[in-house]
């Protein structure tokens, strides 16, 4: 008789597919805000016109 | 000018949610890590306890859309707040107390942007909850769904598995029947009493040892012990999966009902064995015992008498795994059925889908008289057995009935043994039902015989000898057609017809 206590390996694939499926949309909208990953096209016109108006503003120097 | 303070505005304000950003995708990797691998809070099967249907507790892993995910879930979100505000709490004591003080003066406005980024983080921390929430619903939703629906396929397959197969699991030592019998577990022994698909899994269900078993009994019955769901003692092989055929051997001391019961296991093995059917004895007992009744009758030697405690059955498998036949017998002593205080403990007579009420032709007053004069008194010694036959029946249907025992539903072999010594004494005994029924009237055995047809659903009458192979008198002839009697297939239908005589009376 062998008492022994197995954690089924079914909770390891459920816990990396939760772990997957709550991370990705996480981790793409993070991508798209820098103009990469899947769906960068969705962030495009607000990350272009953040691009724009950083590269366009005045810098005066720091003390 | 303005658009120069504007510009380091807006930068200290992306500087703010990029931070909060890492800051709650950081909480939330941590407990990701922290609740699913390095420190997971398991809903371990002693946690979950399943109360099944017949009682007790069953020890089995729960699936994890039943009951692991959202613990999980609940874990995972627990951990990621508590690693965000650990984190902020950290954060406020380096920058805010005794020299962390000198960080606002030397480094502001960084201190300042930090203590904002955190207040961001909250409500990156708000929608990355919901997010893992819904990724939560997503898996529940498709996993269960899927789960369910195997889960009612496995449970609705077996049912009609055992629905056609008219498959019961039967306790050959305390009698209980059951439709699905209890399980152990192969590896630590601990016995599940409801494995059917569910919450803890839907093709197999895993034991708190870690050991998977099948969530069917008809695969179950064959694959692992099953054990019954009161005494869990062991179960034959297939019990649960294919028909249970329970029938009790009665009738007086001394008249051949355990050298019958036996004979009839041999014979059947025999013409297993000619015609290429399965057979096999069910246990060692039963096996062991017919193998020494074999060797008894060879020797012609008498048979001995049944222990009057309350017999185990023997039994033994006819058939395969698909078409076949758990056939128990229940060996009654004779000084059982005579004590009207031992009626209640033979629960096993209601159980029975048949009776085998053995006559011995030797206690017949008028077939002594004619063996005597036929000049074979010294078999009358031998062979003794107490008692008018028509009056044990009369006592042992009047219990049976007294008992609640629904004898209508129930059929009956009225079996003539010793019919080779009969033969031998020179008294003449037909081999067909109905001439054997008119054998016993004329042996004033009428009583019994109008009685029989009308207490049982259906009665035939068989004359049978201990040796198998005298045809006429094949001693599994009576256990075969009450084994055949409710067929459920063709195959069985047409042995029934093809090998047993018309005539059953009702």
């Amino acid at each position: 008789v062998k008492k022994q206590t197995v954690i089924p390996t079914t909770y390891y694939v459920y816990r990396v597919i939760f772990a997957l499926l709550a991370l990705l949309p996480i981790i793409f909208f993070a991508l798209a805000f820098v103009g990469a990953g899947p769906f960068a096209d969705f962030l495009a016109p607000f990350t272009g016109a953040m691009k724009s108006w950083f590269s366009n503003a005045t810098w005066i120097p720091l003390p | 000018m303005q658009q120069s303070f504007l510009s380091y505005l807006v930068l200290a304000i992306g500087i703010i949610l990029v931070g909060g950003f890492i800051s709650a995708l950081g909480a939330h990797v941590y407990a990701i890590v922290t609740a699913f691998w390095l420190r997971p809070l398991n809903w371990s099967p002693r946690a979950y306890r399943r109360e099944p249907l017949h009682g007790g507790v069953d020890l089995g892993w729960p699936t994890y859309t039943a009951s692991q995910l959202e613990h999980d879930l609940r874990h995972q979100t627990h951990v990621a707040w508590l690693a965000f505000r650990q984190q902020r709490a950290r954060t406020a004591r380096i920058t805010n107390k005794g020299a962390g003080i000198l960080l606002w003066i030397f480094l502001f406005p960084l201190p300042a942007l930090t203590f904002l980024s955190f207040l961001a983080a909250y409500v990156y921390m708000a929608a990355m909850t919901v997010v893992f929430a819904l990724a939560f619903a997503i898996i529940y939703a498709l996993g269960g769904i899927l789960h369910w629906l195997l889960v009612t396929v496995v449970n609705i397959a077996d049912s009609i598995w055992i629905a056609a197969h008219h498959a019961q699991a039967s306790c050959p030592d305390c009698y209980t029947v059951m439709k699905r019998p209890a399980v152990v577990c192969r590896n630590c022994g601990t016995v599940h009493r409801d494995i059917r698909a569910g919450l803890e899994g839907a093709l197999f269900r895993r034991c708190e040892c870690g050991q998977l078993l099948p969530t069917t009994v008809s695969r179950a019955s064959w694959l692992v012990l099953t054990c019954c769901q009161v005494c869990e003692r062991p179960l034959h092989s297939g019990a649960g999966a294919i028909r249970d055929v329970r029938l009790s051997f009665v009738g007086a001391t001394h008249s051949g009902k355990t050298r019958l019961a036996l004979a009839t296991f041999d014979d059947m093995a025999t013409r297993a064995a000619s015609s290429g059917r399965e057979f096999a004895y069910a246990d060692h007992q039963t096996e062991s015992e017919t193998a020494r009744m074999r060797e008894t009758i060879r020797r012609g030697e008498p048979g001995w008498v049944t222990p009057d405690d309350l017999p185990r059955a023997l039994s033994a498998r006819e058939g395969g795994v698909v078409v076949g036949n758990l056939i128990h017998v229940f060996d009654t002593a004779g000084s059982l059925t005579r004590n009207a205080n031992a009626n209640d403990s033979l629960i096993y007579l209601g159980h029975s889908h048949g009776i085998v009420f053995v006559v011995d032709p030797f206690a017949i007053s008028t077939v002594r008289s004619q063996v005597e004069r036929n000049g074979h008194a010294q078999l009358l010694d031998l062979h003794p057995s107490e008692g008018q036959p028509e009056n044990l029946y009369g006592a042992i249907a009047s219990r049976m009935r007294a008992s609640g025992i629904a004898t209508r539903r129930q059929n009956l072999a009225i079996v003539v043994t010793k019919a080779d010594l009969l033969e031998r004494a020179g008294v003449e005994l037909p081999s067909e039902s109905a001439g054997i029924a008119e054998w016993l009237v004329g042996h004033s055995q009428h009583n019994m015989v109008i009685a029989a047809a009308r207490e049982f659903g259906a009665v035939q009458y068989f004359a049978a000898a201990s040796r198998a192979d005298e045809s006429d008198f094949s001693p599994s002839r009576a256990t075969r057609w009450l084994a055949n009697a409710k067929a459920f297939d063709s195959e069985l239908r047409a042995k029934a017809s093809a090998n047993e005589p018309e005539g059953a009376s009702a």
